[in-house]
């Protein structure tokens, strides 16, 4: 019985808790935490990974929850020594929708190319911010709860009890080949128990 | 209810007798008849510091456990305990979002962002760090005293 982060995908869609999995940026609508369908480095212009949607899920069903926001540590240094041969953020952003909803709109793009960009092609999304570059503990981004109502609970059954959030990750040509330094995403909410 | 990630939890004084986490919540109505609450260590390897407040006639208390949860690790970055005051009957306070601490670069609690405070107060235990965070109106301060091991923090109403 917990509170965790669930990444949905797929049309229904499906929710999986990624606390303790991560979340993966990819080039395919998949939850998995492997190097499978990585995102090219592009010639020109820019290359994304399909849109990650992820919320604050709980299958606790005494609590009352509320204000619910998303930050992140700010944009991580290559760590010394770096035994996982990670590369710096050079020429790669993580935004996020400036819009967290309650409707969930699956993930395009083409599958081990690039995804279809936030903006131009989410149904809710109207403009993305660098979460990195933006979001720490100094200025969270408030998400919402469901419905938008100012608390919630005690639930009745397990549920989904944030709104979407929607994440993207771009490239850049002066992107370095490898994995990134993994980049450490907070979500922060308030539980009456 | 006490969680397992829980590093304290809360004891109030209500005319029946004291109640705790242990058994209640604190949105029970009983917990609205409290005269007094406290935040204790659930345990020695927890930060020895408490929360203690009497609660003035007219006022309404409000309990908060602030969750910051890592994606990647599963783990609880920061938890912090909130106690708060404010003037007024609040029908159903356990349901008012009350807000939390703005966190500097250096994780320390800052200036409090949410419901204002207009004639009361917000601590937090950050148990990260095991500093209390306080804002308050001008009617409320508090005091520090060691007891039994532990940095008690009372907060009073001047």
């Amino acid at each position: 019985m917990s509170v965790g982060i669930y990444r949905y995908y797929g049309a229904g869609p499906t929710g999986i808790d990624i606390t303790s999995v991560g979340l993966k940026h990819k080039t395919i609508d998949s939850y998995e935490f492997n190097a499978e369908h990585p995102i090219p480095k592009p010639s020109s212009g820019y290359k994304y990974g399909y849109w990650a949607t992820i919320a604050l899920y709980s299958d606790v069903l005494t609590e009352i929850y509320s204000d619910p926001k998303i930050y992140s540590g700010g944009v991580p240094a290559v760590p010394n020594p770096n035994p996982n041969n990670y590369v710096a953020w050079t020429g790669c952003n993580l935004y996020i929708g400036d819009e967290c909803t309650d409707a969930y709109d699956q993930a395009t793009g083409v599958q081990d190319d690039s995804g279809d960009e936030l903006v131009a092609n989410h149904d809710q999304v109207t403009a993305v911010t660098d979460l990195l570059a933006t979001y720490t503990s100094l200025n969270m981004k408030s998400v919402g709860l469901v419905g938008g109502v100012v608390s919630l609970g005690p639930l009745e059954s397990a549920a989904r009890i944030s709104k979407y959030c929607f994440l993207q990750l771009r490239v850049g040509t002066t992107a370095n080949a490898g994995s990134l330094v993994p980049a450490i995403i907070y979500m922060r909410y308030s539980v009456t128990s | 209810m006490i969680h397992e990630y829980d590093s304290h939890y809360w004891l109030a004084k209500t005319p029946a007798g004291w109640i705790s986490a242990e058994d209640h919540y604190s949105y029970e109505p009983i917990f609205q008849q409290a005269s007094r609450i406290r935040i204790e260590p659930l345990h020695l390897a927890a930060i020895q510091a408490v929360l203690d407040a009497a609660i003035p006639a007219g006022y309404t208390a409000f309990l908060r456990t602030d969750i910051h949860q890592d994606i990647e690790s599963n783990k609880i970055a920061r938890l912090g305990y909130i106690m708060a005051l404010e003037r007024g009957n609040w029908p159903d306070p356990g349901k008012v979002a009350i807000g939390g601490f703005a966190l500097d670069p250096g994780g320390q609690a800052a200036t409090w962002e949410g419901l204002p405070i207009k004639d009361g107060f917000r601590a937090e235990l950050c148990c990260w760090n095991g500093q209390v965070a306080f804002e308050s109106s001008p009617n409320f301060t508090f005091d520090t005293l060691l007891e039994d091991g532990r940095d008690v923090y009372k907060f009073l109403k001047r």
